[in-house]
C-alpha cells in the first residue's frame, strides 16, 4: 500500500489482507543484508539467487533481511518454512553455493530438503546442525527484539505490518488514553537500555508533565532517539535500526503520544550508513502511509519524527550534548539540572531513550505490562541485546533475559573461549565499564548486579578475553580511547585523563613502579568525583575494576618486570624453542635481523637488540616461538 | 529560603547560585571560568562543594556556580575531599598553564608548587575556560571559538587565520584568568588575533578610543549613531562642563 491508511480500521483491513496472501508454507530464502553480511558481499549473494530463482522456474520467496546476529558466520542464509541454516554462503564460491542450496534445499518439497553439507554449521564438538533453532548460538537465546531481524524486509512496511506491526499504535490510539500507555510502560518495569538503566516510565512522565513552551498556540514537547552508539565492539543498536526501523518509529510514536510530543529526531552517527538509509526509507513510507504527520490514522493524533546524523563524537551519546549536536551546537555536555525532561531540545521539555529502549515499547503496548514483567528479574525486565565480541568461539548479537548468567552467556551461546585458551575476564559496560574475572561468571546479568560488581550494563558491549589478554593494556587501551573521546570541557576528565594516560604507559612499557598506582590511585577518585558528566565519571572504571580484580597483574608489571599474559612489548621475551626446525622464515622475516641459525639448525634470537616486534611469532607455522613474561 | 553553608545558616533567594550565596557570605571559593556578566560554565570545577539535601544521605560533590540554591540544603565548602580536589585539579591546571600568575598563586594555596604530573610540552598557558568565547559571543562579534575536542581543543578563530569577524575589542584578553591572549596597543594601532585595527581618537581628547569596526557592531546591536562611541569618558567630562558652562553662561568652556 502507498496511500495513506484513512484509519485503524483500514489498517487492520490491510494487515489482514497482508495475512490472507501470505502462504507460511511458501518457500522463501532469507538473506541477511545486515552490516557484517553485506561486508562479505551478501548483496551479491541475494542477486544470484534471484537469477538463480527465476532461472528454475520456482515459486520461492527470496527476500534480504536485517542482521540475524551471527555475523562472524556471514553470509547467513535461512531456508523457510523449515528454517535450514547456512553459514559462510559464497564465502568462497558463490555460484556453486547458490547452485546447490537452491538445487538441493529450496526446490525439494518441506521435509524432503537435501542438506549441503559444506555450508552447515558445526559444533566445536563437530556435530552439523540442520535448523537455525538447534545452532546452539541461537538456541540459548530469547529473541524478543531481534526476532523481527531474520522475518522482515527492513525496507518494507507492508513485512513488519503483516508481522503485526503498528498494530500497538493502532491499539493505543484506538483504545487507550494518553495515560493509559504511559501507565503501561511504567508498569512493565522498562529500564533504559542506554547505559543508566533509569526507569523509562517514569522518565516519561517527567516529560509528559513539564510545562512546555508554547509554539503556533500549542506546548512543544520532544522525543528523542539517542543512537549514538560508539562503545567499542557493541552494534546493537546499529542492528535494530538496520533490521527493524518500523520497530523504532513505532516505538517513538508511542511515546510520543503518552508523552505530548509532536515532533522527534532520531541522532544517529553517521558512519552506519545503511542504518540511516533504512531509517530514511521508514519515515519517507509511514509518512506516504499516513503513520506520521499530521491526523495519523485517522485519529487526530500529530507527530512528525526528522533524522539528525552525528559525526561520530562518543561524547554525544550523553543527552546535554546529544541536544546540543542536534541543535546545531558544539556536543558538549553541560549541567543538570535542569533535565531535558524540562528543558531540553530549544528548551523545549524532551524525552530522549536508546534504541533498544524505544523498540520495546511496541511489544509492551501490544502484549501488556504483565507479560513484559514476566520476563527478567526483580529489578531488570525484558530482554537485552549484548554485542558479544572478543575470544569466544561465537561472537554476534545476543538477546537474552535479563538475569541470564555470564556463564551462559559466554559459555552456551558463545561456545567457549577460542582456541582452547583459558577464560580470564569479560568486559561489560563498554568502556566506562569494567572487567569482571572467572569468579564473577555466575553473576546473573541485570542493571544491579553488574553495577555492584564494580562493572555496568552500559548499552550491552560484551567483550572476552582469554589468558593472553593483558589487562593493564586493556585499562590503558580504554583510558587512551576515552582521552581522544573528552569533549575538553572540565579540567579533571580533559587533562586527568591524560595524566592517567601516562601513568598507564608507564606501567605497561616497564616504567611503573607502585607510586605509579599510588597516583592512579589518587588520582581515579578526582576524575570520577569532579567531573561534569557520565563521561568523566566513570571513565576511571577500566582502572578501577582491573585494580579490583586484577592486582596481581598490575604488580607483576612493577615488581617482576613482567607481563603474565605476553603482551606488553617492554615487559615480555620472545624465545626459540626446540620446536624449531630451522625453516628460516623468521629470520628472513626478523625486521631488525636480529635472529641466526644455519637451515634445518635450532635458531637464535638476540635478545638484547630484539625490539618484540612480534613478526617471529607471526609467521613460525611450528609454534616454536614462546612468549615469555619478563625480560 | 534557608541554607547552611558550613554550619552556618544564610538565606537564599530563588535562583541564586550556591556560588553567589557563598560569595556574599565572606567564604572564599575560587573560580577560573566564571564571570558575572556570563552564563555559567561549570567547565573549572574548581568551585565544587559538597551538597547533601538529608543530613544522612552520602555528600554529593558539585559546581557551586551552577547548582541552585535550594531551601534546606547543607553545603560544604572546604572539606578535606574539596581540599585535595581542588589542589588536584589546580596541579592538573599546571601542566597547560606553569605561566599563569593567578594559577601559581591558587596552586600554591593548595600546596602545590611545581606540577607534579607530566607537564604539557609547549604549554600555551590557555585552560580551555571559554570565558573568551563567550565574552565574544556575548559582545556579538562570534569571532572566536573551541576547535578541536579534548585535550587538543584551542581557542581559535574560523579556519585558524579568518579574523574578519573580530571587532578588536579586546573582551577576550580582557577576561582571560591566563592572561594567554595576545592584545598589543601602540598609539591608535590595535592588535589581536594577528589582525591590525586602528583605534578612532577621541574628538575631545585625542586620546584612542574604540575602533570603527567595534563602533559598528554596538551600532547595529543597539540603534545608536557610532559617532557617540568615538569620545573617551576624559573626554566626556569636558564635553559635558563645556555644555553647562554654556548652559549657564560662565567661564570660557574649556577651562582647566
Amino acid at each position: 500500500m502507498s496511500e495513506r491508511i484513512p484509519n485503524l480500521a483500514a489498517l487492520e483491513a490491510w494487515r489482514a489482507s497482508l495475512q490472507a496472501a501470505h502462504d507460511a508454507n511458501r518457500k522463501a530464502i532469507a538473506i541477511c543484508a545486515g552490516t557484517g553480511c553485506k561486508a562479505y558481499g551478501s548483496d551479491k549473494l541475494a542477486e544470484a539467487f534471484r537469477k538463480g530463482v527465476a532461472e528454475r522456474g520456482l515459486d520461492v520467496d527470496v527476500r534480504a533481511t536485517g542482521c540475524h546476529g551471527f555475523c562472524e558466520r556471514g553470509p547467513l542464509v535461512v531456508i523457510y518454512p523449515s528454517m535450514i541454516f547456512y553459514q559462510e554462503v559464497g564465502r568462497k564460491n558463490l555460484a556453486k553455493d547458490v547452485a546447490e542450496i537452491l538445487d538441493q534445499t529450496v526446490a525439494a518439497a518441506p521435509g524432503a530438503e537435501q542438506i549441503v553439507p559444506r555450508l552447515q554449521y558445526k559444533t566445536p564438538a563437530g556435530e552439523a546442525v540442520v535448523h537455525e533453532r538447534d545452532v546452539p548460538f541461537y538456541k540459548h537465546q530469547n529473541r524478543l527484539i531481534l526476532s523481527f531481524n531474520g522475518k522482515i524486509d527492513p525496507e518494507s512496511l507492508a513485512d513488519y505490518v503483516r508481522n503485526g506491526g503498528y498494530r500497538a499504535l493502532g491499539k493505543a490510539l484506538g483504545s487507550m488514553t494518553p495515560e493509559q500507555v504511559l501507565a503501561e510502560v511504567e508498569a512493565s518495569g522498562l529500564r533504559g537500555r542506554g547505559g543508566a538503566g533509569f526507569p523509562t516510565g517514569r522518565k516519561w512522565r517527567f516529560t509528559r508533565t513539564a510545562d512546555a513552551p508554547r509554539v503556533d498556540g500549542r506546548p512543544m514537547k520532544y522525543v528523542v532517539c539517542n543512537a549514538d552508539e560508539g562503545d567499542p565492539g557493541a552494534f546493537m543498536d546499529r542492528s535494530v535500526l538496520e533490521g527493524n526501523p518500523h520497530g523504532v518509529l513505532e516505538g517513538l510514536l508511542l511515546g510520543a503520544y503518552a508523552i505530548g510530543a509532536r515532533e522527534g529526531y532520531v541522532y544517529v552517527r553517521n558512519e552506519y550508513p545503511l542504518a540511516v538509509q533504512r531509517l530514511t526509507k521508514a519515515i519517507a513510507d509511514a509518512r506516504a502511509a499516513g503513520l506520521l504527520g499530521d491526523d495519523i490514522l485517522g485519529t487526530g493524533f500529530a507527530f512528525d519524527l526528522h533524522v539528525t546524523r552525528g559525526a561520530g563524537a562518543f561524547v554525544c551519546g550523553e543527552e546535554t550534548a546529544l541536544i546540543g549536536s542536534v541543535e546545531g551546537n558544539k556536543g558538549q555536555p553541560r549541567f543538570r539540572p535542569p533535565y531535558p525532561a524540562v528543558s531540553g531540545l530549544w528548551g523545549c521539555p524532551t524525552n530522549i531513550n536508546n534504541v533498544e529502549t524505544w523498540v520495546n515499547v511496541p511489544l509492551i503496548v501490544d502484549r501488556g505490562a504483565a507479560w513484559f514483567a514476566g520476563i527478567g528479574t526483580a529489578g531488570s525486565k525484558g530482554t537485552k541485546i549484548f554485542s558479544l565480541v572478543g575470544k569466544v568461539n561465537h561472537t554476534g548479537l545476543v538477546e537474552v533475559p535479563m538475569g541470564a548468567s555470564l556463564r551462559h552467556i559466554v559459555e552456551h551461546i558463545g561456545g567457549g573461549i577460542k582456541d582452547g585458551r583459558a577464560f580470564k575476564a569479560v568486559q561489560t559496560g563498554g568502556p566506562s565499564g569494567g572487567c569482571l574475572p572467572e569468579s564473577m561468571l555466575d553473576l546473573e546479568v541485570d542493571f544491579d548486579t553488574l553495577t555492584a560488581a564494580g562493572s555496568m550494563m552500559g548499552s550491552g558491549g560484551m567483550i572476552v578475553m582469554d589468558d593472553r589478554t593483558c589487562m593493564v593494556d586493556v585499562a590503558r587501551y580504554f583510558i587512551d580511547f576515552l582521552i581522544q573521546e573528552s569533549c575538553g570541557k572540565c579540567t579533571p576528565c580533559r587533562d586527568g585523563l591524560i595524566q592517567m594516560g601516562h601513568l598507564m604507559h608507564d606501567l605497561v612499557e616497564g616504567r611503573g613502579t607502585h607510586a605509579t598506582l599510588d597516583r592512579l590511585e589518587a588520582l581515579a577518585p578526582v576524575v570520577r568525583d569532579a567531573s561534569l558528566c557520565a563521561l568523566g565519571q566513570t571513565a576511571p572504571n577500566p582502572v578501577l575494576s582491573t585494580l579490583k580484580y586484577f592486582r596481581h597483574e598490575y604488580l607483576a608489571h612493577i615488581d617482576d618486570k613482567q607481563c603474565p599474559a605476553g603482551v606488553c612489548k617492554a615487559l615480555i621475551t620472545y624465545r626459540i624453542t626446540d620446536r624449531c626446525t630451522g625453516c628460516t622464515i623468521c629470520a628472513v622475516q626478523c625486521p631488525e635481523k636480529v635472529i641466526t641459525g644455519e637451515k634445518k639448525a635450532l635458531h637464535l634470537i638476540d635478545e638484547a637488540r630484539c625490539t618484540r616486534c612480534g613478526v617471529c611469532h607471526s609467521v613460525c607455522t611450528f609454534d616454536a616461538i614462546d612468549i615469555l613474561p619478563g625480560r | 529560603m534557608i541554607l547552611t553553608i558550613n554550619g552556618r545558616p544564610l538565606a537564599a533567594r530563588p535562583g541564586e547560585t550556591l556560588l553567589q550565596v557563598a560569595r556574599r557570605a565572606g567564604i572564599d571559593l575560587p573560580t577560573l571560568c566564571h564571570h558575572e556578566g556570563l552564563e555559567a560554565w561549570g567547565g573549572c570545577r574548581l568551585c565544587v562543594v559538597e551538597m547533601r539535601r538529608h543530613p544522612d544521605e552520602a555528600p554529593k560533590v558539585v559546581p557551586s556556580c551552577l547548582q541552585a540554591a535550594e531551601d534546606g540544603l547543607r553545603v560544604e565548602t572546604h572539606t578535606e575531599n574539596l581540599l585535595r580536589i581542588r589542589a588536584t585539579l589546580l596541579d592538573l591546571l599546571l601542566t597547560r598553564a606553569p605561566g599563569s600568575e593567578l594559577i601559581r598563586r591558587l596552586a600554591l594555596e593548595h600546596g602545590v608548587g611545581d606540577t607534579t604530573f607530566v607537564p604539557q610540552a609547549e604549554p600555551s598557558n590557555c585552560i580551555l575556560c571559554t570565558l573568551c568565547t563567550r565574552a565574544c559571543a556575548a559582545v556579538g562579534a562570534f569571532a572566536i571559538s573551541t576547535a578541536g575536542r579534548g585535550a587538543e581543543g584551542e581557542i581559535s578563530l574560523p579556519f585558524v587565520d579568518d579574523a574578519d569577524a573580530c571587532v578588536g575589542c579586546g573582551s577576550c584578553a580582557a577576561v582571560c584568568p591566563t592572561g594567554c591572549i595576545e592584545l598589543k596597543d601602540e598609539g591608535l594601532a590595535r592588535t589581536i588575533w594577528g589582525r591590525t585595527f586602528q583605534r578612532v581618537p577621541c574628538e575631545v581628547s585625542g586620546e584612542p578610543t574604540i575602533t570603527r569596526e567595534h563602533a559598528a557592531l554596538l551600532s547595529k546591536r543597539t540603534g545608536l549613531p557610532t559617532d557617540g562611541f568615538f569620545v573617551t569618558d576624559e573626554g566626556r567630562r569636558r564635553q559635558t562642563a563645556d555644555t553647562i558652562a554654556a548652559l549657564v553662561g560662565v567661564g570660557e568652556g574649556r577651562a582647566a
